[in-house]
């Protein structure tokens, strides 16, 4: 029985810099069903990350609206918003950067519960089932129990990662934000982590928003996928729809650079020219204009609208339209 | 996902245990540490080793300017007092001067830069204006200023040096809090619901503890060079106590006849600020977890 | 062509000065030195260590290759597997201490990169084999304009004046599609892709017989990976130059490479032409590469990650190093080095199992 967990309206975030409005994230709008996983895809710069903070309102949306099971969360108070945390968590790209060196393992998977010590259909954790609680949790990631006191700096970046997952799970959230977990990764630790991820998700029936710019990551895991460029969704689709028929010119760009570790004789070159344009000041006018090899004066007339040319699949192109 | 049953659970490192360990790898720490504790005796000591009346104050004019020997090994002032037991005493004057204002300094300052850092925007900018004004007085002035207006004592010397070392704590507090504020496990921090406050008390302030060391630690010596620079023209500690700028004040007019009388002073300053500056840097380099490879 | 003469007492330019005088002696007595040769890069039993006070670490084990002119190598590993360390002794540039070449013969364009002295190797150094870093924001001075980047490398091998150098700049920018009349431009002006573009115009500047690429797009986007990718090709083709292309993504290895070594704990594991490494591979390490990648022609419920982790190479088990995360290992493969076995004249492979004349590893070749 799928229900919605999250609806994204119109969702907007402007940062005022010397420059002019840079258009993080301009007017993104989905809905997510609970338990699936939505992949948001884009390069650098196209405002994924800044998308996923927004919705667990780390960052304050400029306007639009983020309702959580039914609830607008978007303009919520802070004492209100901290009690929701424990329902929507975010696990980071960088596995250096987002521990806190001074903490050992243990401490770094214990800490959420200090600001969360009564937990729904759970009584307050006591000191010394807190060990019980972390060993239990470690277990769950895949981190053996000797590393209960080692430093982040003696680990490498999969078992990192791992301790982020930890600590995005302690809180049994309904809603997991992954901002490109795996990038940072070796290869073969990649696949570690996608797995585990996936095997967290069957158990716990857990909803995650998976942002990635590696499109091949995502053809794994994903159930349906939003493609972005420059702060927009422009073309959204089920992973199997999307893979068969890209139909914007940005995602059919993107499917085609991605090198194939197989031999392809019939190699067909869909390089991309130029370079992303900068957000900032973006004019009424199609975004991809700039890059497109199918633009035309019509695109001109201000940014597409995102409209379902299939069933379930949304592009935002008048040439397909 | 296999259960490890092997190994058992290490234990929790001791974490001051571990930064001895380390600091005592540092072989320059290790010498200042010894003299600084050596030093850090004599000043509390002061008082056993030496009679106040009798070996600083009494003067004892038969024997003045006598250079150094095997009783009086630094020699004697033109008072005929024994160097070694004025300048010994003045030990007192120069750490608690250094260490005190060091300490105000930083008690005031850290909160201020912390919280300037990392809220950022207007609260920022109205701090460090304030901030601004102070710094671009020249502090030796600004102390002087002070001085003068409150009177020549020890108390108040104290006071304006911790005045003008508050900007200085200030701004490199404000700094790291910035680099600090900038990395993911912040972030990290308030997904999971933490408050502000305790995210800059643990969180941010400990990760910003290296710098502000070793700022508190140069600013140690430039305070008890201060000191001593206030006291040698009449401003700081006033005779006949025999804080060390006052010593070699009181030895300038003898600068050709008896060297004795502004070498020990000057050597004095010069190897106690020396010998915090290597401390410092030692507990620098124990402290940071990162380091330890 | 006006001669470039010393003008002023700066000490740089005296130094560089001296150095071009030098240089021609010295390039002469490179060319005595120069055995004939049709490949590029010949390097046999390479072994480099890091020494510390506390432990030695074992970064390249005993490697061999050879790279004929005019071919691209890639060698494929991932982190700690010793490519980079490989690839730098090639050029005597690793860090010593505490590294240490400990024994190997080094060749590149017939020299005998081991035996040349620090003067002698600066004159190869860019001219003979040069590099592309990986990350185009660290790689670059942010100081120096992109043009006199450029024409750094230049003026260093050629004895023509600075104007004649940086027009050679300007040329270059042009050839890897920046606008030449941002020469004047710092790097922190240009994006990553065009970063790594100035990059490559730095390391082809001189129209160097190797090029090394350590992992040249990986701190970029994909299309902009595609066009870096497409640009190497090209001016790969037209300078006739040999790479090695250093990476872990073996998507950009089926790009470019002619021949690929897989590196693994500072060994090589497998190493062939491209055919034969992709469509008849044969070691276990490279078969579990395939199958951890997310292949976006094949979607599979699950991936098939290798278990475990690389070695410590300080600590490396006797024996192969793979074996510990190899479901196919037997008893002789923990106990000794693993045999090499050649399954053609240019498909060798590092394994034990194969003493078994019937032994296969899952992965099924592809015609």
């Amino acid at each position: 029985m799928t229900d919605t967990i999250l609806e994204v309206r119109d969702l907007t975030k402007y940062f005022q810099s010397k420059k002019g409005s840079v258009h993080a994230v301009d007017h993104v709008s989905f809905t997510l069903q609970r338990g699936r996983t939505l992949g948001i895809v884009g390069e650098s710069g196209c405002g994924k990350s800044t998308t996923g903070r927004t919705i667990l309102r780390l960052i304050e949306p400029t306007s639009g609206s983020i309702i959580f099971n039914g609830r607008d969360i978007t303009h919520l108070k802070p004492s209100e918003m901290k009690k929701l945390r424990k329902d929507m968590q975010i696990i980071f790209q960088d596995p250096f950067s987002s521990l806190d060196p001074r903490m050992t393992v243990s401490e770094l998977i214990a800490e959420p519960l200090k600001y969360f010590p009564i937990l729904e259909g759970r009584e307050r954790v006591p000191e010394r089932n807190k060990e019980q609680f972390v060993l239990e949790l470690m277990n769950t990631v895949g981190l053996a129990p000797r590393l209960y006191n080692t430093y982040p700096h003696e680990l490498d970046g999969g078992r990192r990662q791992r301790i982020g997952i930890a600590r995005a799970l302690a809180l049994n959230p309904q809603l997991i934000v992954c901002d490109e977990p795996v990038s940072a990764l070796d290869v073969s630790i990649q696949a570690q982590i996608l797995n585990l991820l996936q095997e967290l998700q069957q158990q716990r029936g857990l909803t995650y928003i998976f942002i990635t710019h590696n499109l091949s990551v995502v053809n794994h895991f994903a159930d349906e996928i939003a493609v972005m460029y420059l702060g927009s969704i422009v073309e959204k689709a089920p992973v199997e729809e999307l893979f068969a028929h890209p139909l914007h010119p940005y995602t059919q760009a993107l499917l085609g650079a991605i090198p194939v570790p197989e031999i392809r004789k019939d190699r067909i070159d869909t390089t991309l020219q130029g370079e992303v344009v900068s957000p900032i000041n973006l004019p009424d006018e199609c975004r991809f204009c700039k890059r497109c090899v199918q633009c035309d004066a019509g695109c001109y007339a201000g940014v597409p609208p995102l409209e379902e040319v299939r069933p379930g699949h949304f592009v935002a192109c008048r040439k397909v339209s | 996902m296999k259960k490890n049953q092997d190994a058992a659970i290490s234990v929790k490192e001791n974490r001051a245990l571990e930064v001895w360990r380390q600091f005592r790898r540092n072989k320059g720490a290790m010498i200042g540490l010894a003299l600084l504790i050596v030093l850090v005796l004599v000043a509390v000591f002061a008082d056993v080793i030496w009679d106040y009346e009798n070996d600083i104050i009494q003067m004892q004019i038969g024997n003045r300017l006598a250079p150094p020997s095997w009783e009086h090994p630094f020699g004697t002032d033109n008072y005929g007092r024994d160097m070694l037991a004025r300048i010994g005493y003045g030990t007192r004057y120069s750490l608690l001067i250094g260490f005190v204002s060091v300490l105000i300094g930083t008690v005031i300052g850290v909160p201020i830069g912390a919280i300037s850092g990392y809220v950022g925007g207007k609260v920022d900018n109205v701090i460090m204006r304030i901030v601004d004004t102070f710094t671009i007085i020249p502090s030796l002035l600004m102390t002087i200023i002070l001085v003068s207006v409150l009177g020549t004592n020890l108390f108040n010397l104290m006071i304006a040096l911790s005045i003008s070392t508050i900007p200085v704590m200030t701004r490199i507090t404000r700094a790291s809090v910035m680099v600090v504020r900038n990395n993911d496990y912040i972030e990290s921090a308030r997904a999971i619901g933490a408050p502000t406050g305790l995210i800059l008390l643990k969180h941010v302030l400990p990760n910003c503890f290296s710098p502000i060391l070793v700022q508190a630690t140069l600013r140690v010596g430039s305070s008890i060079i201060s000191a001593a620079g206030l006291s040698y023209i009449g401003l700081g500690v006033p005779l006949p106590t025999p804080e060390w700028g006052a010593l070699l004040s009181a030895s300038k007019s003898f600068i050709i006849k008896a060297q004795h009388m502004c070498l020990f002073p000057g050597l004095a300053i010069m190897i106690t600020v020396m010998v915090i500056n290597l401390v410092g840097d030692g507990l620098r380099g124990a402290l940071d977890p990162k380091l330890k490879r | 062509m006006a001669r470039w003469t010393p003008s002023s007492s700066d000490k740089e330019e005296q130094s560089v000065f001296k150095h071009k005088q030098n240089r021609q002696r010295i390039v002469q007595a490179l060319e005595e030195k120069r055995a004939s040769t049709s490949n590029a890069v010949f390097v046999e039993h390479l072994t480099v260590q890091y020494v510390t006070s506390k432990e030695t670490v074992a970064a390249v084990n005993d490697i061999s290759f050879t790279l004929p002119k005019k071919r691209t190598l890639g060698v494929v590993g991932e982190t700690g597997a010793g490519k980079t360390t490989a690839m730098l002794s090639l050029m005597n540039m690793v860090p010593d201490p505490p590294g240490r070449i400990v024994s190997g013969d080094i060749q590149v364009g017939g020299l005998d990169m081991r035996s040349l002295s620090p003067s002698e190797l600066q004159c190869v150094r860019g001219q003979e084999i040069a590099m592309i870093f990986q990350d185009p924001m660290t790689s670059l001075n942010p100081v120096v304009t992109v043009g006199e980047q450029i024409a750094e490398s230049v003026l260093l091998h050629q004895d023509i004046s600075k104007q004649a150098a940086m027009v050679q700049a300007k040329a270059m920018l042009a050839k890897v599609g920046i606008d030449p009349d941002r020469a004047g431009e710092y790097p922190h002006q240009f994006s990553g892709g065009m970063r790594q573009r100035v990059g490559i115009a730095i390391a082809l500047a001189c129209k160097p017989s190797v090029l090394i690429a350590d992992e040249p797009t990986s701190a970029l986007d994909v299309t902009i990976q595609a066009q870096i990718l497409h640009l190497m090709r090209e001016l790969k083709e037209e300078n006739g130059a040999s790479m090695i292309l250093i990476t872990h993504d073996l998507g950009v290895v089926a790009e470019l490479c002619d021949d690929v070594a897989v590196m693994y704990a500072g060994h090589i594991v497998e190493y062939g032409m491209l055919e034969e490494v992709f469509n008849h591979t044969r070691h276990p390490y490279t078969e579990g590469l395939f199958n951890s990648l997310p292949n976006i022609r094949n979607r599979v419920a699950l991936l098939q990650p290798i278990p475990g982790l690389m070695p410590d190479p300080s600590k490396l088990p006797r024996g192969c190093a793979f074996a510990p995360r190899c479901s196919y290992a037997t008893d002789a493969c923990r106990e000794q080095a693993p045999d090499v076995h050649h399954f053609s004249d240019t498909h060798t492979v590092a394994c034990t199992a194969y003493r078994d004349a019937s032994f296969a590893i899952k992965r099924r070749d592809i015609e």
